[in-house]
């Protein structure tokens, strides 16, 4: 335990003094050692301790937040009582005592490890990579190990306690030919501790980033048009994260600023589609046990054969909108109050072979991985980078193409998934909204589109 | 828990442990509101007090960084071991070397004494008038999804084992709008921000009816057809344009080889109508600061002259390596390693209005948005980009455009500027651009 739980209740009762409906404190430990290698050589060794408290309370929609790193009793009082004294609805009411709290589970203890595992593998990435062709001409690998321990305390008698370790690194290959440069890469990001980075092929990471780069340095621009698009499996699945996933957050649907508003239990997607948010699948980096509210995270089933089902829905989202939390309250530390966020996101697997969706298009691209994208939730329009991609041409996956953009807006692209594939993957990333930067996953069977837009060369 | 130390006592505290050592200190503390309306309601109030200390640790050849947020002294002597412990792994082969005691600049003009008395009432009110006058100014504005006041005073400390020891305050203020209308079956967005250091001149009223008239000036768009345009990108548009490239100018890229400008000083990569500074001094510019994070007095950089690169952005240790003229360009937060970055970048005005530029051809698309990043790709300078924007017919606005993309390779698109606006605006961030007029751009939009 972080904080005392006598002094929790005193910032609890201090911060409901003023007629908040709700209060709630998060105090965060976290502890991150971040190593990188560079030209060949260590580059960096970076180790951080961040420590901090944040403070909420609810009067109605009303919501005050305070943070601080100051975790003495003063600091945390002071913090309790800005947040009370910030109070300026009109509606104040009656405070609320506490109810009798029950804790749940102890952190994990921290570790002195070595640091020569890490080490190793980042060798092995540069001397992989650059052992994979002659033209790969720089390599940037890092990894970084992050042991976080959070306490939450409510008004509603929640107090629990989780300890989260993550593993996650990228390698970077750059490739050169005649002065033109590109870059390939490869990440991984999940839940474990220092002994689980064996679990990682940090080979096979590095070869892909190397393979990649010398695929795009040697390919030619994508044709610009309106086509059918075979999105592949795994990092593909970012174009649900941003076409709806992002919608469905009520963030965006209790200020009606999304396009999936009033849209419960009607059709958005075609029959095909069925669509998970999933916070409680095992070592996957989206994972929790409890979210950044205290609730038990949980497995939400977002689209049913294409019908919506549930939104993402987090304390203040579910008294905005009047719908169940669905365990999503999210935020990447505790500089920012929590809010609906994604976890595990997938579309579910389908019937469909590989093989069988490729030839059914007669002109367009396949996508084999792809790279960020970003949403305007109140619009519904989107985009997506694609990092690798061939044409498709007969039924045949053809030469290689340069990554373009892929643009839509969500309601259109989830009527023009016309067939699922059978073989689910996920990948890790980092999700940018509102509480910050949070860990998920996105993931998919191959899917085909029936038309997307291309943005490549004219 | 053990007494937490004020940072300047915490500062005293590591450098009375580390006599024997060179280490450098780099700390920020840092206090924010932030206030959002929703439905003419408080919907979010944000307080915050934080603080961070940094040390840098070198020995030798060898360099190691650690941080902290827990002042106390338990924190500060395993913060110092850390880095030690980091240093022993890390050995470079051009090191740092710490500052000698100096006389540290001071730049009075990044703090606005006058915004710490902003009240708390006021700030709501401001908050209030971001959303309600958006909502006021039209029935057809029918939400605000968007929108927060906010404020940031903050201090930076720089102190080393060699008896260099300086700080400096900044603030600022800031409001944004994003409103949301019907049109038909679809919605359009469109937002306004403002900031600055002085509270009186944020004017959240006048955010707040810019955001509203952009929004209902979205309705009705169409998508261009696909096809080779003649291209003017908005100032705001423009300064993304410029911070997608800001980090070629870096010494550090260029030393590790992935900067597309590596190798190429000297030469005529840009149009020759372009002119690009990176300026420490810009009296409201985000990036501004009176020394760099090794200790150094800010300088100005002439980083492109008429076309011609001429400068890379180094700290003291590339600057040795590469030999180059030292720009002061350190950048660390305490929480990262030594690297290198611009202040701001400024490109220097053209002379003709947006007007003028908007009627160079007899079509001509202004993109007046960048819908996302992601399509970039830093390492060849090739993209694939999501915009919004507006078509124009001999100069006249005829519709507002949606749904395209622009593709193409930035470094071409410097190279095809034909003209430069003379309408830069008041800084958002730290790029200050005006609009540039490009032609032969691609345009994705109906096949």
């Amino acid at each position: 335990m972080l904080i005392n739980e006598t002094l929790l209740q005193k910032v609890i009762d201090t911060a409901l003094s003023k007629g908040a409906d709700f209060a709630e404190i998060y105090v965060e430990d976290t502890r991150k050692k971040q190593f990188s290698f560079m030209d060949g050589k260590p580059d960096k060794a970076i180790s951080g301790h961040t420590l901090g408290a944040g403070v909420r309370v609810f009067s109605g929609t009303e919501q005050i937040y305070t943070y601080t790193n100051d975790l003495s009793e003063a600091g945390l009082l002071k913090a309790a009582r800005q947040a009370a004294e910030a109070m300026v609805s009109a509606h104040r009411q009656k405070a609320v005592p506490a109810q009798k709290l029950h804790s749940f589970g102890q952190p994990k203890p921290l570790k002195a490890a070595s640091s020569d595992p890490q080490w190793q593998a980042l060798r092995l990435m540069n001397e992989t990579a650059r052992a994979h062709d002659s033209l790969i001409t720089q390599v940037q690998a890092q990894l970084a190990e992050t042991v976080k321990s959070v306490q939450i305390m409510n008004s509603e008698g929640i107090h629990r306690f989780e300890g989260r370790n993550y593993l996650n690194g990228n390698v970077f290959a750059f490739a050169e030919e005649n002065g033109q440069k590109e870059s390939g890469m490869d990440r991984t990001g999940f839940i474990g501790s220092h002994a689980d980075w064996e679990k990682v092929d940090f080979k096979a990471m590095a070869q892909k980033a190397a393979g990649q780069s010398l695929r795009i340095l040697r390919a030619g621009w994508t044709p610009a048009g309106e086509m059918p698009v075979l999105l592949d499996s795994a990092f593909g699945g970012v174009i649900f994260h941003e076409a709806c996933g992002h919608g469905l957050e009520t963030t965006s649907v209790s200020k009606n600023a999304s396009v999936f508003c009033g849209k419960m239990d009607q059709k958005i997607a075609h029959e095909s589609v069925t669509a998970i948010d999933d916070g409680t699948r095992d070592g996957d980096y989206g994972s929790l046990q409890i979210d950044d509210e205290g609730e038990a995270t949980q497995h939400t089933t977002l689209i049913e054969k294409g019908v919506l089902k549930s939104y993402i829905v987090d304390k203040m989202g579910a008294r905005k909108t009047g719908y169940k939390i669905t365990g999503s309250g999210r935020r990447q530390d505790y500089r920012f109050a929590p809010t609906s966020r994604m976890r595990n996101t997938y579309i579910a697997a389908g019937p469909h072979s590989f093989e069988d969706m490729i030839k059914d298009i007669d002109y367009g691209l396949y996508a084999r991985d792809l790279g960020g994208g970003s949403v305007s939730p109140a619009t519904g329009s989107y985009n997506f980078a694609v990092a690798e991609a061939f044409m498709v041409r007969g039924g045949r996956i053809e030469e290689q193409v340069k990554g373009a953009s892929l643009i839509g807006t969500g309601i259109e692209t989830l009527g023009r998934i016309v067939k699922v594939g059978k073989d689910l993957k996920l990948s890790p990333g980092t999700c940018g909204s509102v509480s910050g930067m949070i860990p998920v996953t996105v993931g998919q069977p191959p899917l085909l589109v029936s038309k997307l837009t291309v943005g490549g060369k004219v | 828990m053990n007494a937490v130390l004020s940072m300047t006592e915490a500062i005293d505290y590591v450098l009375e442990r580390s006599k024997n050592l060179d280490l450098e200190i780099l700390a920020h503390e840092k206090k924010t509101t932030g206030v959002s309306f929703q439905n003419r309601k408080v919907d979010q109030f944000t307080f915050s007090e934080t603080r961070q200390l940094g040390v840098r640790v070198l020995d030798g050849k060898n360099e190691g960084v650690a941080f902290t947020e827990s002042l106390d002294k338990e924190s500060l002597d395993d913060t110092i071991a850390q880095a030690r412990e980091n240093a022993r792994m890390i050995r470079k082969e051009w090191t740092s070397e710490l500052q000698p005691a100096a006389a540290l600049p001071k730049m009075e003009m990044l703090y606005n004494p006058a915004l710490e008395n902003v009240t708390v009432e006021q700030k709501i009110r401001a908050a209030a008038q971001l959303e309600g006058a958006a909502l006021d100014f039209d029935p057809a504005i029918t939400g605000v999804a968007y929108t927060k006041y906010s404020d940031v005073a903050a201090r930076t400390w720089i102190a080393n084992t060699k008896g260099l020891r300086g700080d400096y305050r900044q603030n600022a203020c800031s409001g944004y709008t994003y409103c949301v209308a019907k049109d038909g079956e679809n919605t359009v967005m469109a937002g306004e921000v403002k900031g600055g250091r002085d509270f009186e001149k944020l004017n959240s009223e006048e955010v707040a009816r810019e955001a509203a008239k952009k929004a209902l000036a979205r309705r009705g768009a169409a998508r261009p057809d696909t096809g080779v345009y003649t291209v003017v990108f908005e100032n705001r548009v423009s300064e993304s344009l410029i911070g997608m490239i800001g980090g070629y100018f870096s010494g550090k890229s260029v030393d590790e080889g992935t900067s597309p400008l590596k190798g190429r000083a000297g030469q005529k990569l840009f149009s020759a109508k372009i002119s690009i500074t990176d300026d420490p001094f810009h009296p409201s510019a985000a990036g501004s600061r009176p020394f760099d994070e090794e200790g150094f007095p800010s300088r100005p950089t002439a980083l492109v002259e008429d076309g011609v690169v001429r400068g890379f952005l180094t700290n003291s240790v590339l600057a040795r390596k590469l030999g180059l003229p030292h720009t002061a360009s350190a950048s660390r937060a305490p929480s990262t390693d030594l690297d290198v970055s611009s202040t701001n970048l400024i490109v220097t005005p053209g002379t003709a209005t947006l007007d003028d530029l908007l009627k160079s051809d007899q079509k001509v698309i202004l993109i007046t948005g960048l819908m996302g990043s992601a399509g970039f790709r830093a390492t060849s300078g090739d993209f694939s980009l999501p915009v919004e924007g507006e078509l124009f017919e001999n100069g006249r606005r005829v519709a507002p455009l949606k749904d395209f993309l622009l593709s193409g390779n930035i470094l071409k698109i410097f190279a095809d500027v034909e003209a430069v606006g003379d309408d830069v605006r008041e800084p958002v961030g730290s790029v200050v651009s005006p609009s540039l007029l490009v032609r032969g751009v691609n345009v994705v939009g109906k096949s």
